[in-house]
C-alpha cells in the first residue's frame, strides 16, 4: 500500500515536472534557434514570451468561450508575437550583424526596456488571470492522483512542436539551411541564399515560439510584468546545458531541469533556486560546450574587426585625463551637495564598469556575472560590519580580498570555457551567490539584507566620503590602466586576439586568463565595498544579474574601444538614470529607446562621437 | 642526440587512425618535409607533437627530454617554435609588440605587472624583426600587415625562445610564387644560421623538392616512405599514392 | 596620432558637461511643507504602488483644498526606486539633500523600508514607513525616525492564527515564498496558533522561490502530507499558479485554508472566477465596508480616479493623513517636534482612530478578516470582521525584548 502510494506520487510528480518542461522548452527553443542561425544572444527572448501571454488574455477575453476560440487566440498570439519579432529583427537586430555579439546583447536589452514599459501602458499594472481552457478545464484521475488535463494538453503540444521541428529542420529546403546556417555560415553564403531573409525568418520563428510558451501559460498562470525577467535566465540555462542551437538538446535539457525541480521540492524545499545554476555549473564543467553543443561555437577569436594597437597617452590625452581628476576632485565645491552624493556613486560604478572592461577589452573574456565579485565585495565588508563589528577600514581591506577570492573560486572552472558558454557559467555562478545570500537568512539577513554599514566617523561627511572613494576609485582604475599596458596585460591581450598563438609562445592561457579574472574580482570588489559603505546596506540585489547588466551597459555605453569608456559609460548611466526618473514614470521606455539608438548610431559607445565627429569635420 | 624523436605514434577519431604508429627523428640543422595527400595525417602529427592533441600511444621527445602529451606552451619550453597554416598572430598589435610579447614569455616576465611593455625586449625584438626582414614594418598594426608579411611576422615569433626545433605549417600556404621563394630561402637561411631544425609540411612540391633535406611521405596515418628528395621522388607506393592527388608529372619532376 | 588626442579630450569635455547639466541644485522654498515619497512605481511593483498613489494624492489635494496644514499646503516630491533598495538610498539622498524635504515617507517592500529607515536613522530624518510589512522595521532593526503604518507580517499572521485555532484542524502544512516576508510570516502564524493550540502539529512545508513557484509539483508535495489544513503565504502570480493548481487537482477540498494577505483587493481581483470558496484571509472589503468615514473615503476615490480603491490606496491615504496629523501636533517641521508629535499620535482614518505606539512605532491600523467567495465570477470577502491592529501585538515586555534599539 504504501509503495503503491509511493509510485503513484513518482508518477504524478513526473507528469506535473513534464508539464512544466513543456513550456520551458518552447522559450527556450526559440531562443537556442535564434542564436543558431544569427549569433545574437537575444535578451528580448523573455520579453517576447511575456508579450505572447498578454496578447493571448486579450484575444481568449474576445474568443475564448469555446475550445477551439481559446485554442484559435492562443495561436494568433504566437503568430503576432512572430510578427513583432519580424518588426524588430528587420528594424533593428539586421542593422546590427556585424557589431560585436556584445553591442548585439546590449541592443536586446534596450528592447526589453521598451517592452517591459510598452506592456505597462498598453495592459496596466495589474496582474491578468485568464480562465481556465475550456475542455481542458478539468483533472483526470490517474493513480488517485488528479492531473489537469491541461497538463497533459501542454506535454502533448510540447512534443507536437518537438516533432513538428524535427520535421523542419529534416525534411524542408527552409529547415535545411537552418540548419546549414546553424552548423556552417560559410556554406550558406556559398550557397548563394539571401542571408538577410534567412535570419528573419529563423527570428520569427524564434519569436513566435516565445510567443507560443507565452500564451500556452495562459491558462495556468496570470500574465504579468516580471514574465520577462523571470523566464529569461531560466531559458538561456536550459540552451546553455542542451547546447547552444540544439533543439533536441533544450527539450532534454527542460526535461531534466523540470523534474529535478519537481523532485527536489519534495526533498529540498529550500534550495530549488540554487539547483537548476548548480546543474548548469557542472554540466559546463563536465561538457563545455552543453550536452549536444558543437565544439565550433566555442571559438571565441574574432578577427573579424581587430582594435588598433593600443596608443599610450600622449600629451593631449594625458591632459585630458589630468581636467577630468581636476573636475573630480573641485565638483564637491562647484555642485551642490547631492551631487557629492552622486559623484560617489560614479566613481564607484566607474570602478566597477572599468573591471568589467579590463575582462572584456582586456582579455576578451565576456562575463554576464560580474555582480558576483561587486556582490561579493559589498557583502565581505557587510558582513565584516554585521558579524564582527568592523570599522570601515578594516571592512573596506577585506572587500578586495572577498572579491578575489570569489574570482579565484569562479574563475577557476569559468577559464576553462570560451566564448558564450564561459559568459553563461559566469552568470550561472554569481546566480548561485545572489540565491544564498537571497535565502541564507541567518548569516546574511536574506532579502531584508544588512543594515548599518556606514562609514566610520571621520569618514561620515558625504564629502570626505566622497573623496575617499573617488581617491581610491581613481587610483584602482589607473592601476588597471596600467596592467593593461604591462607584460600581463598584453600578454592577456595576446590570448584574446589568440589563444593558438599564445599558447606556442608559452603562454599558460588559462592560467592567465584566471589571474586576470582574480584581478577584475579584486577591484570590483573594492568597488563593492565603497558601494556597500556609500548606500549604508547590502542587498543580494548586488549579486543578481541586473547588476551584472548595468555593468555590461555601462562599459558599452560608453565604448569598448576606449579607456575612457568605462567612466564615461558610468557618469552617463547613473545620471540618465537619476534625471530621467524625475521626468517620468516612462524611464525604462526612454533608456531603452536610446540605448537601441546608440547601438543603431554609434556603435562605438559614447568615447566614439568624438571619433565621429572628428571623422565628420575632416570629410 | 636528436632534436626530435618520434616514436610509435599513435592517434585515431572515432574509428579513424589519424597517425598510426609513425617514428622518426630530426636532427639539428635539418629541413625536413612532411607530404602525403589530404587526410594523410600531417596536421594531427604536428598538433599530437606540439600538444595541442593528445597521442593515444608513443612518445615525443625534444632534445632527450620527453614532451609526450605536455600542452604546447609546455612543450614551447623544450625549444619547440611553430607556425601555423592559417596564420596566428595577435591582430590588435603591432609587429614589434607581437614579438616583444612572445619575449616576455621567454623571459618569465609575462606575468609581470610593472613596466609597461613596449620599454622592454626593444633591441632584442627589433633584432628578430630585421632577421625576417620586417625591419620597416615594425611599429605597423598586425591588421594591416599582407599575407607574406604575416607568416615573416609569425616566423620572428616563433624564433623568440632561439628554437632548436622550427615546426612549419605549410609555410608557404597562400602565397605567390615570389614570395614562396623568399620565406623559404628565409627558412634556409635560418638553418644555415643558427642550426635550428625545421619539420615542415608543403603542398607545393617545387617547395619540398628544393628545400628540403629528407622527405617524409605519410599516408592514411603511417609513413610510406622517407629518405632524400631523389630517393623518395622515385618511390613507387609513393608515385601510387599520389596518383589521383597531384599528376603524376608533379610528383616526377 | 591627432585622432585619438581629440578623442580623449571631447571624451572628457562630454564626461564634465554631463555632470554639470544633471546637476542643476536647487534650493529650498519656503512656501509648502515638502514630503519626500520613495515607492517602487515601475515594474511589476506598480499594480499595488500606482493605487497606493492614487490614495496618497487624494488625501494631499483634500488637506490643501481645505488651506493646508499649518497654513502651509503640502507639497509630496515622489521618486520611483525601481524596486531597487540602492536606487532607494540615491533618491532619499537626493530629496533630502536637494530637495531639501522636511521629512521621508513611503516604500513598499520590506529590503527597501528597512534602508530607507536605516537612512533616516543615519540622517535623523522622519520616515513614514507606509506601506513594508517586515517586523523588523520597528523591532528588530527599529529606530528613533521610522514609524511605520500597515500591520506588520507578525499582526496580520496573529490575525488569521486566532481565527485558525478556533478550527478543529490539528495537522497543518505551510507554503511560503522563500524569503524573509514568506520566512517570517510562517514563524508568526505557528508561534501564535502552537501557543493558543498545543495540540497542532506542521507536517509539511513548502518553501517556493519567490515568482517562481513550480504549482503542480508543489501542490502534489503538500497534498502528499495528507494535512487537514494549509497555511498560505505566497501571493501575487504564484499565488494565481497555487490556487489554480490547487482546485484542478483537488488539494483545497475538505480543507481549511488560512491565507494571508489575500483578501486585499490586489490579490483577490486577479483570480477572478479562480477565486477559492471559504479561506480565511486578511485583506479590504472595500465594497462592503460600511462605517460613514469609510464611505465617504470610496466616493471621493471613484469620483477622483473613476477607479475603486484597493488596500494599497488607503494606505497612501493614511499616510498622508498621518502626515497631517502629525504636523498639526508638532506645529513645526523640526524634525524633534515631528518625531516627538508621531509618538502617540492618535487620528481618525476611514478604517476608525488609529494611534501610532510609543513603545514601537508601529501604528494600531488593523485588517479586516474573512472568508472568501465568489460573486458574479469576482472574489470578494464575507463574514468579515475589522482586527484592531493594537489587539495583535505581542505585549509590552515582549516587544521590549523585540526592539532592542530602545
Amino acid at each position: 500500500m504504501a509503495l503503491e502510494d509511493f509510485v503513484s506520487f513518482i508518477v504524478a510528480q513526473a507528469i506535473a515536472g513534464l508539464a512544466s518542461a513543456a513550456s520551458l522548452f518552447l522559450i527556450a527553443v526559440g531562443l537556442s534557434i535564434v542564436f543558431g542561425v544569427t549569433r545574437v544572444v537575444n535578451f528580448a527572448h523573455g520579453s517576447l514570451y511575456m508579450l505572447g501571454a498578454y496578447i493571448a488574455y486579450s484575444l481568449v477575453a474576445v474568443m475564448g468561450d469555446s475550445f477551439a476560440g481559446y485554442l484559435l487566440a492562443l495561436l494568433l498570439a504566437a503568430v503576432a508575437v512572430g510578427i513583432i519579432g519580424g518588426v524588430i529583427e528587420s528594424t533593428l537586430l539586421r542593422r546590427i550583424y556585424h557589431a560585436p555579439e556584445l553591442f548585439q546583447l546590449l541592443a536586446t536589452f534596450g528592447v526589453v526596456l521598451i517592452v517591459q514599459d510598452l506592456t505597462r501602458t498598453i495592459w496596466g499594472p495589474d496582474d491578468l488571470f485568464a480562465p481556465r481552457m475550456p475542455g481542458l478545464d478539468g483533472a483526470i484521475d490517474i493513480l488517485g492522483h488528479a492531473i489537469p488535463t491541461y497538463d497533459l494538453f501542454l506535454i502533448g503540444v510540447a512534443f507536437a512542436v518537438l516533432g513538428g521541428l524535427w520535421l523542419l529542420f529534416r525534411k524542408t529546403r527552409f529547415g535545411v539551411l537552418l540548419r546549414a546556417a546553424t552548423e556552417d555560415r560559410q556554406m550558406v553564403s556559398a550557397l548563394g541564399i539571401d542571408q538577410r531573409w534567412l535570419f528573419t525568418a529563423a527570428f520569427v520563428l524564434g519569436a513566435a515560439l516565445a510567443g507560443l510558451g507565452g500564451a500556452l501559460q495562459m491558462p495556468r498562470q496570470a500574465a504579468s510584468l516580471s514574465m520577462d525577467l523571470s523566464i529569461i535566465v531560466d531559458a538561456f540555462v536550459v540552451v546553455v546545458i542542451g547546447g547552444m542551437g540544439s533543439i533536441a538538446g533544450a527539450f532534454i535539457a527542460a526535461v531534466l531541469i523540470s523534474e529535478l525541480l519537481a523532485f527536489g521540492l519534495v526533498i529540498f524545499p529550500q534550495i530549488t533556486l540554487v539547483l537548476i545554476f548548480l546543474v548548469m555549473a557542472v554540466t559546463l564543467v563536465l561538457k563545455p560546450s552543453g550536452l549536444f553543443g558543437r565544439p565550433e561555437f566555442l571559438t571565441a577569436e574574432d578577427v573579424r574587426n581587430p582594435d588598433p594597437p593600443l596608443q599610450p597617452s600622449d600629451a593631449i590625452a594625458k591632459a585630458g585625463w589630468r581636467v577630468l581628476l581636476a573636475w573630480g576632485l573641485v565638483a564637491p565645491f562647484v555642485l551642490g551637495e547631492f551631487s557629492t552624493v552622486i559623484l560617489t556613486e560614479i566613481a564607484i560604478l566607474a570602478l566597477f564598469a572599468a573591471s568589467l572592461h579590463f575582462l572584456i577589452w582586456g582579455g576578451g573574456l565576456i562575463t554576464f556575472g560580474h555582480a558576483a565579485y561587486f556582490g561579493l565585495g559589498a557583502y565581505g565588508a557587510g558582513l565584516a560590519v554585521f558579524h564582527l563589528s568592523a570599522g570601515m577600514a578594516p571592512a573596506l581591506l577585506l572587500a578586495p580580498v572577498a572579491g578575489a577570492l570569489g574570482a579565484l573560486l569562479f574563475g577557476w572552472f569559468c577559464v576553462r570555457l570560451t566564448g558564450i558558454y564561459m559568459a553563461m557559467l559566469t552568470l550561472a555562478f554569481a546566480q548561485i551567490a545572489w540565491s544564498i545570500a537571497f535565502q541564507w537568512i541567518e548569516f546574511t539577513g536574506g532579502d531584508n539584507g544588512i543594515l548599518g554599514v556606514w562609514p566610520s566617523a571621520w569618514a561620515s561627511d558625504p564629502t570626505v566620503f566622497y573623496y575617499l572613494a573617488f581617491l581610491v576609485c581613481a587610483a584602482m582604475i589607473w592601476a588597471l590602466r596600467h596592467v593593461m599596458f604591462s607584460p600581463f596585460g598584453y600578454t592577456l591581450r595576446g590570448t584574446r586576439d589568440s589563444a593558438l598563438r599564445s599558447s606556442a609562445i608559452g603562454v599558460d592561457v588559462m592560467r592567465h586568463r584566471w589571474l586576470a579574472f582574480t584581478l577584475a574580482g579584486a577591484a570590483a570588489g573594492v568597488s563593492g565595498g565603497f558601494f556597500a559603505f556609500a548606500k549604508g546596506s547590502v542587498f543580494p540585489e548586488v549579486l543578481f544579474v541586473s547588476t551584472s547588466v548595468d555593468g555590461l551597459v555601462m562599459v558599452l555605453l560608453g565604448g569598448m574601444q576606449s579607456m575612457a569608456g568605462p567612466i564615461l559609460g558610468a557618469i552617463a548611466y547613473t545620471e540618465i538614470q537619476t534625471e530621467l526618473n524625475r521626468v517620468t514614470d516612462l524611464w525604462q521606455l526612454v533608456l531603452g529607446v536610446f540605448i537601441v539608438a546608440l547601438v543603431v548610431v554609434l556603435p562605438r559607445g559614447l568615447a566614439g562621437l568624438s571619433a565621429l565627429l572628428v571623422r565628420r569635420r575632416t570629410s | 642526440m636528436s632534436v626530435l624523436t618520434v616514436t610509435d605514434l599513435a592517434k585515431a577519431y572515432g574509428g579513424v587512425r589519424a597517425v598510426d604508429g609513425v617514428s622518426f627523428a630530426v636532427e639539428a640543422g635539418e629541413r625536413v618535409a612532411l607530404i602525403g595527400p589530404n587526410g594523410a595525417g600531417k596536421t594531427t602529427l604536428f598538433n599530437a607533437i606540439h600538444g595541442q592533441v593528445q597521442p593515444d600511444a608513443g612518445r615525443v621527445m625534444v632534445r632527450g627530454a620527453e614532451t609526450t602529451g605536455q600542452a604546447p606552451h609546455r612543450v614551447w619550453r623544450h625549444g619547440v617554435g611553430r607556425t601555423f597554416q592559417i596564420t596566428a598572430t595577435f591582430m590588435s598589435m603591432t609587429v614589434l609588440e607581437n614579438v616583444q610579447v612572445a619575449l616576455a614569455s621567454y623571459h618569465r616576465s609575462a606575468l609581470g605587472l610593472g613596466q609597461a611593455l613596449r620599454h622592454r625586449y626593444r633591441d632584442e625584438a627589433l633584432a628578430l624583426i630585421a632577421q625576417v626582414g620586417l625591419r620597416d614594418a615594425a611599429n605597423r598594426a598586425v591588421s594591416e600587415l599582407a599575407y607574406g608579411d604575416l607568416k615573416r611576422l609569425e616566423l620572428a615569433v616563433a624564433l623568440t625562445n632561439a628554437p632548436a626545433l622550427l615546426l612549419m605549417d605549410e609555410p608557404t600556404a597562400g602565397m605567390a610564387g615570389d614570395g614562396r621563394g623568399e620565406m623559404m630561402k628565409l627558412v634556409d637561411r635560418l638553418v644555415a644560421d643558427v642550426g635550428v631544425a625545421v619539420l615542415f609540411t608543403e603542398h607545393d612540391m617545387d617547395v619540398v623538392f628544393g628545400h628540403a633535406d629528407r622527405v617524409i611521405v605519410l599516408d592514411r596515418g603511417r609513413i610510406i616512405a622517407s629518405g632524400a628528395p631523389d630517393v623518395v621522388r622515385a618511390d613507387k607506393g609513393v608515385r601510387a599514392v599520389y596518383l589521383g592527388t597531384y599528376d603524376d608529372g608533379a610528383v616526377v619532376t | 596620432m591627432p585622432r585619438m588626442n581629440v578623442r580623449y579630450l571631447l571624451s572628457v569635455l562630454f564626461g564634465a558637461l554631463l555632470t554639470t547639466l544633471a546637476i542643476a541644485s536647487a534650493h529650498a522654498q519656503q512656501g509648502p511643507i515638502r514630503v519626500g515619497e520613495i515607492n517602487s512605481y515601475t515594474g511589476p511593483l506598480a499594480a499595488f504602488t500606482v493605487p497606493y498613489r492614487n490614495g496618497w494624492q487624494l488625501a494631499v489635494e483634500e488637506i490643501n483644498a481645505k488651506g493646508g496644514v499649518l497654513d502651509r499646503p503640502l507639497e509630496v516630491i515622489s521618486r520611483d526606486d525601481g524596486g531597487k533598495p540602492a536606487n532607494a538610498i540615491k533618491f532619499a539622498e537626493e530629496l533630502l539633500r536637494r530637495e531639501n524635504v522636511d521629512l521621508i515617507a513611503g516604500t513598499f517592500l520590506s529590503n527597501i523600508g528597512l534602508a530607507v529607515a536605516d537612512f533616516a536613522n543615519r540622517n535623523k530624518t522622519l520616515f513614514v514607513a507606509s506601506e513594508p510589512l517586515s517586523d523588523a522595521v520597528v523591532w528588530s532593526k527599529g529606530n528613533p525616525y521610522t514609524f511605520r503604518l500597515r500591520p506588520s507580517t507578525y499582526m496580520q499572521a496573529a490575525m488569521l492564527a486566532e481565527e485558525a485555532a478556533k478550527l478543529p484542524a490539528k495537522r497543518w502544512a505551510t507554503i511560503a515564498p522563500n524569503y524573509e516576508y514568506g520566512q517570517s510570516a510562517v514563524k508568526a502564524f505557528k508561534e501564535v496558533l502552537k501557543a493558543r493550540r498545543p495540540d497542532v502539529e506542521f507536517v509539511e512545508e513548502q518553501w517556493p522561490a519567490l515568482f517562481k513557484i513550480d504549482a503542480g509539483a508543489t501542490v502534489q508535495a503538500i497534498a502528499r502530507a495528507k494535512p487537514e489544513a494549509i497555511f498560505n503565504v505566497t501571493f501575487s502570480i504564484d499565488l494565481a499558479k497555487f490556487v489554480r493548481e490547487g482546485q484542478l487537482r483537488g488539494l483545497f477540498k475538505d480543507r481549511e485554508v488560512a491565507s494571508l494577505l489575500t483578501g486585499e483587493p490586489e490579490y483577490l481581483d486577479t483570480l477572478k472566477g479562480e477565486t477559492p470558496e471559504g479561506w480565511i484571509v486578511t485583506g479590504y472589503p472595500w465594497q462592503a465596508i460600511k462605517e460613514p468615514a469609510h464611505r465617504s473615503f470610496v466616493d471621493a476615490y471613484q469620483s477622483r480616479f473613476d477607479d475603486y480603491p484597493r488596500a494599497g490606496s488607503i494606505v497612501g491615504y493614511n499616510t498622508i493623513l498621518t502626515i497631517a496629523a502629525m504636523l498639526e501636533k508638532a506645529g513645526s517641521t523640526d524634525t524633534a517636534a515631528m518625531v516627538a508629535a508621531m509618538k502617540g499620535l492618535e487620528l481618525e482614518t476611514p478604517f476608525g482612530p488609529i494611534t501610532y505606539r510609543a513603545l514601537d512605532h508601529q501604528s494600531t491600523m488593523g485588517a479586516y478578516v474573512g472568508r472568501t467567495t465568489k460573486v458574479d465570477g469576482r472574489g470578494v470577502m464575507v463574514d468579515f470582521r475589522y482586527a484592531n491592529g493594537a489587539d495583535y501585538l505581542p505585549d509590552d515586555a515582549t516587544v521590549r525584548k523585540l526592539r532592542p534599539g530602545n
